[in-house]
């Protein structure tokens, strides 16, 4: 494939998102494209198949595309998609019908392949993206996670000489996402199926094990292009792009490792460190795991059940779920897709019913079963994974002000509450700005301040960080663990370990809808084999000092530096 | 909501012409009279066919009864304030417009008479429209689309008139799931909650702005997700073969015979008319 001078702009007259970008991939290659929200990715990538410019409206492309000698200016995005399988950011954009398996079967169906060729292209794809036992199931009925993977197979059914995924795994479980492009190494090994994958960041431990190549983009151009070694060592591209180092790459630098040659895997830093650390051991151990705040019971959740309507008997998303939240708490919801998160705290939100009878939900002294919305939400409330879910008014402050005005407060107390919910994330030089013109992560600082402008003593907050860069995920981040510290209780629903280990002192693991582990960080992350069986992997720092153990590290380390110091201790 | 949900049952594997004419047939029969005696037994007749199906919740069933009680009162204007005694063809024309209820000069609108044959036309009303909301969730309920576009595609359907035939079975269970997510997302900001009526009023308003925004942009991604899966390539195959049985050309020749039938009856003997 050929890029050449590829210039973009959203509509005739705009500044440029991508400019003049000119790179070839070969036939086989694993190439990640890597950089900050609104550095041009997307737009890149979609621009390799024709969706841009033919399928979004008032888009200028300039430049050309061409696939094995062919340019795709005279090629219809539908016959392009049969050598170049696009794979869109949302997977509710994606989904085109009413069962899984009718779904995967639906790209190939489109090249007339006979039945069993279908056959066997679906049970191709829902093997490589883990949907067993789905199959019949409506697809816009699965969790996001899910909803992803079905948008993968999707694509992956079409055997594509070149598949394009834009940012595939950020719905994945950890174990899922490292899946996912684990299958996708291998049929790109296998089959030559040439990979080209974006991702703004959050994922870089993951891609780091597979893509031949990496290319930093920033501002619309390819700041810099080589190997997973010669970019994710690369402290000035990597932090002037607003991404930042595997945690290994952390530590072996600080350990004093440079150049391309510093480890970027955990198996490479894995040998690293056993290297130089050879013979010696540890007598310190970590801090003692800590418990879980000692406020007040805030939530209490007792044998909590629902069953979704569908299919036979329906579909069992919660199975007894019991626990107790404190006040205080920053609590992460931590789960593989499909595992009850979402369905849990639609629960404490009284958006759902339980279906048993004898459940309990007690939330800040109130039956969330019975109790009226107008006294929940005050106590309790909830943003949704997509901002675009609850997003009403057409301008920021509209916005931030909307539920204020339900509320019958005084037109300055709406104000007084509108201006402090919009410098939370800084949203007051945007205020007159229209909603649908701003990037996801603005969308999503806007939903969540006008969330926040409601002042509930507790805030659930579902996948926080997805579609975000690292920048935009730790401020998100940041405010959070700071409403804690005023007293605020946060659950957070989350696939990010990382910033689970960092923020959160109290993790709930959820495991095909029953409580699997419930404890602090260090409780939960030190035990890896019961994790796995909800396809959760701790942060890599972890995983790190858990293969580490010969050397007397504990199985329970949460971050760079605690490693460090451990390390400089042996 | 009105969509395609997988079971195994006789509907749902029926093939889909032979389950439109069954249905479309007992719908446009239901249409046609007016006698409720003549419609009663049609909508048993749906209401068996949809009991297996209706293993899906009763609440998924609440948008036909509150149609059927819109259709009620929509109709009740006639029933009351328009009626006369020469429609009658069937039931005597003295009973027919026997007064039930007298209501005299009812500021606006006059009076308003109730007989027995404006009583007969309502009901008639009623049932008609649970009939045809029946059918139609049948149908959607246990039609697979992808049945459907292939019996379309092999019968050398243009690609346009097959996308529009997506676009449909897509977009109303989309808008559905996207009406009820927002009206929860509402739910959690207070919307509609607000005692002061004209705050509480102009605060729904805002429930259309969300709703309105994904129906302009949900064209566009329909358009977009089937392009960059192939569809409009010019060739289609499909992950089941449907093919039309015997017993499906049986139903489908049965229905409309006797569609015929009952015809012939109403337009010689008046079968079905008051």
């Amino acid at each position: 494939m050929n890029i050449d001078r590829i210039v973009y702009r959203r509509r005739a007259g705009d500044v440029e998102a991508v400019k003049n970008v000119h790179f070839t991939v070969k036939k086989g290659e694993y190439v990640v494209i890597t950089g900050a929200v609104g550095s041009g990715k997307s737009s890149l990538l979609y621009s390799l198949n024709g969706t841009i410019p033919k399928l979004i409206p008032n888009s200028v492309l300039e430049g050309d595309v061409s696939v094995l000698g062919r340019s795709l200016k005279d090629v219809e995005v539908a016959d392009a998609s049969r050598s170049i399988g696009l794979v869109l950011e949302d997977p509710d954009t994606q989904i085109t019908q009413m069962t899984v398996e009718d779904d995967l079967a639906f790209g190939p169906s489109n090249m007339g392949l006979p039945p069993e060729k279908l056959r066997e292209r679906v049970e191709f794809a829902v093997k490589n993206v883990r949907l067993e036992g789905l199959e019949k199931r409506n697809p816009r009925s699965l969790s996001g996670g899910q909803k992803q993977a079905v948008a993968i197979g999707g694509v992956l059914s079409f055997m594509p000489d070149i598949i394009a995924l834009d940012e595939p795994i950020s719905m994945l479980d950890p174990i899922g996402k490292t899946d996912v492009l684990s299958r996708l190494r291998n049929l790109n090994r296998q089959t030559g199926m040439t990979v080209i994958v974006t991702d703004s960041g959050m994922e870089v431990e993951s891609f780091a094990d597979y893509a031949d190549r990496v290319m930093v983009m920033s501002h619309g151009t390819i700041l810099k292009a080589g190997t997973p070694h010669e970019i994710l060592t690369d402290t000035e591209v990597m932090k002037s792009s607003s991404l930042r180092l595997p945690q290994v790459t952390e530590l072996c630098m600080k350990m004093g490792a440079h150049g391309p040659t510093t480890p970027v895997t955990l198996a490479e830093a894995e040998k690293y460190v056993a290297d130089r650390l050879r013979g010696k051991k540890s007598t310190r151990r970590s801090p003692e795991a800590g418990t879980t705040s000692q406020g007040e019971p805030l939530i209490v959740v007792k044998n909590l059940r629902h069953t979704y309507p569908g299919l036979e008997r329906g579909i069992e998303a919660l199975r007894g779920v019991s626990f107790t939240i404190r006040e205080g708490e920053f609590v992460a919801l931590i789960g593989q897709n499909g595992s009850g998160k979402s369905t849990l705290a639609l629960h404490l939100v009284g958006v759902l019913k339980p279906t048993n009878k004898d459940a309990v939900i007690e939330v800040a002294g109130l039956n969330a079963v019975r109790a009226k919305s107008k006294e929940l939400i005050k106590r309790i409330n909830y943003v949704y994974q997509n901002p675009d879910d609850q997003i009403f008014c057409e301008k920021v402050q509209e916005e931030i002000a909307f539920g204020l005005e339900a509320q019958d407060l005084t037109s300055e107390e709406i104000k007084k509450r509108t201006t402090e919910a919009m410098n939370i994330f800084g949203l007051e030089p945007l205020k007159d700005e229209y909603i649908v013109h701003l990037d996801r992560g603005r969308r999503t600082y806007v939903s969540i301040s006008a969330i926040m402008a409601l002042e509930p003593d507790i805030l659930i907050i579902d996948e926080p960080t997805t579609g975000l860069d690292e920048q935009d995920s730790l401020a998100v981040m940041r405010e959070l663990e700071k409403l804690t510290k005023t007293g605020r209780t946060v659950i957070a629903i989350t696939h990010n370990m990382n910033l689970a280990a960092a923020y959160a002192n109290h993790v709930i693991v959820m495991h095909e809808g029953a409580v699997l582990l419930d404890g602090t960080p260090r409780e939960v992350f030190a035990q890896s084999e019961v994790l796995a069986k909800s396809y959760i992997a701790p942060p890599q720092i972890t995983q790190l000092s858990q293969r580490l153990k010969q050397f007397g590290f504990p199985p329970d380390v949460m971050s760079v530096d605690e490693m460090v110091g451990l390390v400089g201790r042996v | 909501m009105l969509e395609y949900v997988y079971k195994d049952t006789l509907m749902h594997r029926m093939h889909p012409i032979p389950k439109a004419i069954l249905l479309v047939v007992l719908t446009l029969l239901a249409q046609f009279y007016f006698d409720p005696v003549f419609i009663l037994p049609i909508l048993v007749f749906v209401i068996i066919l949809a009991k297996p199906v209706s293993k899906i919740p009763n609440t998924w069933l609440l948008p036909m009864y509150i149609f059927g009680a819109m259709s009620v009162l929509e109709r009740s204007y006639n029933a009351f304030f328009i009626s006369s005694g020469g429609y009658y063809r069937v039931y005597a024309s003295e009973w027919m417009t026997t007064t039930l209820l007298y209501v005299a000069n009812i500021p606006v609108l006059g009076v308003a008479k109730l007989t027995w044959g404006g009583l007969f036309w309502l009901i008639s009303m009623g049932l008609k429209y649970l009939v045809g909301l029946f059918a139609v969730s049948i149908f959607l309920y246990t039609t697979d689309p992808s049945d459907l576009m292939q019996y379309l595609a092999s019968k050398k359907v243009s690609k346009n008139v097959l996308f529009v035939v997506f676009a449909g079975f897509n977009f109303f269970p989309i808008l559905l799931r996207y009406a009820r997510t927002i009206m929860n997302a509402q739910q959690l900001r207070g919307v509609g909650l607000s005692k002061n009526p004209v705050k509480a009023v102009s605060t729904l308003a805002q429930v259309f702005h969300p709703l309105v925004i994904r129906v302009t942009v949900l064209a566009d991604i329909l358009t977009l997700s089937a392009s960059i899966r192939g569809f409009g390539s010019g060739q289609y195959s499909y992950l089941r073969e449907i093919k039309l049985s015997n017993a499906g050309k049986l139903i489908a020749a049965l229905s409309i015979a006797f569609f015929v039938f009952m015809i012939i009856g109403l337009a010689l003997l008046n079968w079905g008319a008051l």
